[in-house]
């Protein structure tokens, strides 16, 4: 489930982290997981680049700034009593459970996580072709020859994407390919 | 508050619906007025009360019944309207969202490229805009006012305007949403606020320059033109 996912754990607490890190190996083959004492520890870009955090409360209300934007990725674990004091909305793993407990609570949590995260626009793979093509600046007619299908499913498949997307310009389109790494920024 | 009506104090209209603060601004109101209503109001600045209601009540999406089309005095009155819509656009909410749109570039584009779309999607947005504008000023205006003095040669026709791909609020609506939902990476989030809350009015506003043209004034040049 994890497989080729950067996970970042964030403890001061470094045998909880290797406790967790070793649990998202076994259960859930985690293959880049990596533990951190503070947020801190982490550059700009490695921060951009990876796909989980995992972050104990404390750190989580100390850095809350940090967390904050990127709260999609962001699960917050602690004890129960720390369930209390910490942001409601975030997802919360308790870990004072038993193992058992914790590969269930974990399971959930990151099929929402990472389901969150990867199906943000739920585009088909079908869609995200046409939009590449139209962001490039292609026409219905050349989209519809490169594909092979017909003019009627390209314009079939734009509206579908225009109303999952709630993009109504040509423009929008390209900027939204260009933010989700469809095409390229230059 | 349902139609805004002449009898209305201005004060309680505007206190009820903030959006108008620009529109009276843009009839050269000046805050003070008091406890006068609208009728009042508009006799001392000497508005035409059934035009600057229609403005205002289109504005919040009612529409106040005038007589169309509109007389020869009303259409300059509109078009003074415009000018200054288009006049506070440049001189007040371009700059507004330049300003903050360039702090949250140079804090934030350096790690985050993201920033730099929504930069280049706005220079597209302004380029067009200043576009536009330019034809109002140069084309569109002076035409209406040849116009309404009776002042046109035969046959003479309104040029239009290069066409855009794609009308320009919805390109700031998407603008927008893009700031909202895909900015990735860390971004000084005050700053997109104030971006994205800039954007917002100046989406409205084009939308509701556009509703003028539509609902008032270029019904009154139709018949301008039948009339020449």
């Amino acid at each position: 489930m994890l497989k080729n996912k950067n996970i970042a754990i964030i403890t001061a607490q470094h045998i909880e982290g290797r406790g967790l890190r070793s649990l998202l190996c076994e259960q859930f083959d985690a293959d880049a997981a990596c533990v951190f004492a503070s947020p801190h520890d982490l550059t700009e870009n490695e921060s951009n680049n990876f796909d989980l955090f995992l972050v104990s409360s404390d750190l989580f209300i100390l850095h809350y700034d940090y967390f904050l934007s990127r709260k999609n990725k962001v699960i917050v674990f602690g004890n129960t009593l720390s369930a209390d004091t910490q942001h409601a909305i975030q997802p919360f793993l308790n870990i004072h459970a038993t193992e058992e407990e914790l590969t269930d609570q974990l399971s959930s949590l990151l099929t929402s996580a990472i389901h969150h995260h990867e199906n943000a626009d739920s585009l088909t793979a079908r869609e995200t072709e046409v939009i590449t093509l139209v962001a490039q600046g292609l026409l219905n007619k050349e989209i519809a020859d490169t594909l092979g299908i017909s003019l009627h499913t390209v314009i079939s498949h734009r509206k579908n994407i225009a109303s999952k997307l709630g993009i109504k310009t040509i423009s929008g389109f390209t900027m939204y390919a260009a933010m989700n790494g469809l095409i390229s920024i230059n | 508050m349902a139609l805004i009506l002449p009898d209305m104090k201005l004060s309680e209209v505007i206190l009820h619906h903030y959006v108008l603060m620009p529109v009276i601004r843009r009839f050269n109101i000046k805050l003070g007025f008091g406890e006068k209503n609208i009728k009042q109001v508009c006799e001392e600045h000497q508005l035409d009360s059934d035009l600057f209601l229609a403005v205002l009540n289109l504005y919040i999406n009612h529409t106040y019944a005038i007589d169309r089309p509109l007389t020869p005095t009303q259409v300059a009155a509109t078009v003074d309207y415009l000018k200054n819509t288009n006049l506070l656009i440049l001189q007040s909410q371009l700059p507004n969202v330049e300003r903050h749109l360039h702090a949250l570039m140079t804090t934030s584009f350096s790690h985050n490229k993201t920033i730099g779309l929504i930069h280049n999607f706005f220079a597209e947005i302004k380029n067009e805009l200043l576009a536009a504008i330019e034809y109002d000023n140069t084309v569109r205006f002076p035409y209406i006012s040849q116009l309404i003095k009776n002042e046109l040669p035969a046959k003479a026709e309104l040029p239009d305007l290069q066409p855009a791909q794609d009308p320009l609020d919805e390109k700031i609506f998407d603008l927008r949403s893009m700031l909202m939902k895909y900015l990735t990476g860390e971004a000084d989030q005050n700053l997109c606020y104030a971006v994205f809350f800039a954007l917002y009015t100046l989406e409205n506003d084009i939308k509701q320059y556009n509703k003028v043209c539509d609902d008032l004034l270029n019904p009154a040049i139709t018949y301008l033109e039948k009339r020449c």
